[in-house]
């Protein structure tokens, strides 16, 4: 698994899908609640406070250490104990994040597409086809995320050729209604879920050029808050903010709105078809990353084993998460603190452990 | 080998089907209507498609006439309630993925609408696409019953007039997306059941005829406004052309009248300051085509199509003046002005107060331009 090699390229095309895939749908209306019109800029604040600073330092540390995944990372850095300590937490983590991409699949599959298919009938399959997509490996998978990077450009340059008669650009203005701080409360749900990037240290890793993975992962998150921001522009622009807050998933119900003279109108269904792509990338890195750390906190050789465990756990952790109203309330309150203070404080603590490794390496020479 | 085995494994698991539902089973409503019956009692009328449907009218199917629509309604106090009783009555399950058209009765427009349109936003098979509007002079049912003219639904020949740029055309999202802010007047289209002129079908006493619009307040209409005024209205959304503007062409006003198509029509409404308390200029742009002349003066020469042109300025701007005092008396602003002020100016939107921007617009100046151009006089220069 951990052999095939991915150009600097195909990191940022996958760090794209994992921050762009769950947020296209769910963060919009979220963004508007809180930041009203200007709710579109939010995205980028969000990105300057967890996705660049995180980006870069995964960059410095791929840089220092190449090819090196987390737990190995911290294995060397910091000692054994703590290095598996370390990979058990992010296999948890990791476990935790495909099962939330799992819910997020059973709910919005059954509103936009399928109402009447039970939440499992969807999940399990799901499930499968994200253990056969983790089973291929992160090589595979970061080939399929190209696609959805370039299924996201047409079908955004789609809607803005066809919706541009809808769009009221005032729609988009005030930037806040009351102080700057507000964009700063509406991008704090964002900050969490780029936050979660510091999980991605062992895509870092399989890069060819090790000094050019900070550079995939920054671009990666740079292209997907902009996506974001666009889709989320294009929402408020032609709903107006109150409409769109009111709205669980505006982009779909703003791709419903699209139509070809009287011979094309169902374009929402192609926006559910090119999500369920990026969300099974999404969801099969999450298991590949969770299975990658889990087969080294154990010590196992091969990890492929773990894949149908974990994917076991998954689907039961999706299973207890009761409705959308909470997966909200855990996304925007107990979620982003704790992936912020993750997210910056492993690889900080990492760049400082390997900083120090470094100094001491260079005295015994200086005082030689 | 083993790639492949996987592969048909998975195969049976991408079919995405659960529960299916057969298009024989299925009863596609085309048009919806709810109106009030008695406090907090709605009645819910749906008009479903037929076999004729599709075949432009009546079909036939073994010696019997097939309709093209069926209209099913149900009271209660619930439109899912009313819903489930319909289906108990009807052998098919009722699908409204092609709902064209919402229409709201008198009744419960003027009694207010309150959430019984909540499931419209709720129900995902609603696409928000289709056209609301309000009927007046008959009941929902009655409406939907009627036959039209020329197509086979009702609905789908309310619909083509509205998308024809004829009437005003409200889609739902646009209706829903003004009701949900408390600045934007949201509005309906009104359809009048107007007594059935000779070329109807036969025996039919009432025909649909699009005209006016109401706006609503607090769920409730506040004011209603008529035909020539939903055309300004129109004009200041931006959907000026395909209007006619008639005036006299007599070198004194008179009997004989000149009528323009409006080939091309702009509006720029744009915001200022004055004296801290917002002030708007309304550009309106056109060109124009004679489409008609009573009179036989001769139109190529310049002084009297301008005479002609300036007199269908005049006429426009007098229109649209009038109908914004008209909104502004109301203190209803369904253009938008008030998002404007908010937008570019928001430190004095939020020393305004956004909930008393009716208060605010009623007393706002606003100042009307017009500048037609003659473009063509078509394929006659001057009247015989």
């Amino acid at each position: 698994m951990r052999q095939a090699r991915i150009s600097h390229q195909q990191l940022a095309a996958l760090a794209f899908t994992l921050h762009f895939a769950a947020t296209e749908l769910v963060l919009p209306a979220n963004l508007a609640k809180t930041g009203q019109s200007g709710g579109w800029l939010a995205p980028l604040a969000s990105f300057l406070v967890a996705a660049l600073p995180i980006a870069l330092m995964l960059g410095l540390l791929a840089r220092r250490h190449p090819h090196q995944a987390l737990g190995e990372l911290a294995c060397h850095l910091l000692g054994p104990f703590f290095g598996r300590a370390l990979a058990l937490l992010v296999a948890l983590i990791s476990t935790a994040l495909t099962a939330l991409s799992l819910r997020d699949v059973a709910e919005v599959i059954p509103v936009a597409i399928l109402p009447a298919t039970p939440l499992l009938a969807l999940a399990v399959p799901f499930t499968v086809v994200a253990v056969y997509g983790a089973y291929c490996g992160a090589e595979v998978l970061a080939r399929l995320s190209v696609f959805f990077v370039l299924a996201n450009v047409v079908i955004f340059l789609l809607a803005l050729a066809t919706l541009s008669g809808l769009v009221h650009p005032l729609r988009l203005l005030p930037l806040y209604e009351h102080s700057p701080l507000q964009l700063f409360v509406a991008a704090w749900p964002p900050i969490g879920w780029y936050a979660e990037s510091w999980t991605f240290l062992a895509l870092a890793a399989l890069v060819d050029q090790a000094h050019r993975a900070g550079r995939g992962l920054a671009a990666g998150a740079a292209l997907a808050t902009l996506a974001l921001m666009l889709f989320t522009a294009l929402s408020l622009a032609v709903f107006g903010h109150q409409f769109v807050a009111d709205f669980n998933f505006p982009v779909y119900s703003l791709f419903q709105q699209i139509t070809i003279g009287e011979l094309v109108e169902r374009l929402d269904v192609i926006l559910i078809s090119i999500w369920l792509l990026g969300m099974i990338v999404k969801t099969a890195t999450h298991l590949w990353l969770a299975a990658n750390a889990a087969g080294f906190a154990l010590g196992m050789a091969n990890e492929r084993p773990l894949l149908p465990a974990l994917a076991a756990v998954a689907l039961i952790l999706m299973a207890l998460i009761p409705n959308l109203p909470w997966l909200f309330l855990f996304s925007t309150t107990l979620w982003t603190p704790f992936s912020l203070s993750l997210g910056l404080g492993i690889p900080a603590l990492l760049l400082a452990a390997s900083w120090l490794r470094g100094r001491q390496c260079r005295q015994p020479d200086m005082q030689a | 080998m083993r790639r492949a085995i996987a592969l048909l494994l998975l195969l049976p698991l991408l079919t995405g089907c659960w529960s299916r539902r057969e298009l024989n089973d299925t009863a596609l409503v085309i048009a919806l209507g709810i109106d009030l019956v008695e406090e907090g009692v709605y009645e819910v009328t749906l008009a479903v498609a037929g076999s004729g449907a599709a075949g432009g009218g009546k079909g036939q199917q073994g010696g019997e006439s097939l309709p093209s629509r069926i209209v099913v309604s149900g009271q209660g106090r619930s439109f899912a309630g009313v819903l489930r009783d319909i289906e108990l009555r009807l052998p098919r399950r009722i699908n409204l993925t092609h709902t064209l058209i919402v229409v709201v009765g008198e009744r419960l427009a003027e009694q207010g609408l309150g959430n019984t349109l909540d499931f419209i936003l709720r129900a995902p098979e609603f696409r928000l696409q289709g056209n609301i509007m309000m009927v007046r002079g008959g009941s929902v049912r009655t409406l939907l019953e009627t036959e039209p003219i020329m197509e086979s639904l009702q609905t789908k020949a309310l619909s083509e007039i509205a998308h024809a740029r004829v009437g005003l055309e409200m889609r739902l999202w646009e209706f829903f997306s003004a009701r949900a802010t408390t600045y934007r007047t949201p509005m309906l289209p009104v359809v009048d059941l107007i007594q059935n002129p000779d070329t109807g079908p036969e025996g039919q006493r009432y025909a649909a005829k699009l005209g006016g619009a109401v706006l609503l307040r607090n769920d409730r209409v506040i004011e209603y406004l008529d035909a020539r005024e939903v055309r300004a209205i129109k004009w200041l959304r931006g959907h000026g052309r395909e209007g006619v503007l008639t005036v006299p062409c007599g070198e004194e006003p008179g009997q004989e009248d000149v009528s323009f198509h409006i080939l091309q029509a702009g509006r720029r409404i744009r915001p200022t300051l004055q004296g801290g308390r917002p002030a708007f200029t309304v550009s309106l742009t056109g060109r124009l085509r004679v489409t008609e002349i009573q009179c036989t003066r001769p139109l190529m020469q310049h002084e009297v199509h301008e005479q002609l042109v300036r007199r269908a300025e005049e006429e426009l701007h007098n229109l649209i003046v009038r109908v914004i005092e008209k909104l502004q008396a109301a203190e209803a602003d369904p253009l938008s002005f008030g998002e404007q002020v908010r937008a570019l100016y928001p430190a004095v939107w939020r020393q305004l107060g956004e909930r008393r921007w009716g208060e605010t617009w009623r007393e706002t100046p606003v100042t009307v331009s017009v500048d037609l151009r003659l473009q063509t006089t078509g394929l006659m220069s001057n009247p015989l």
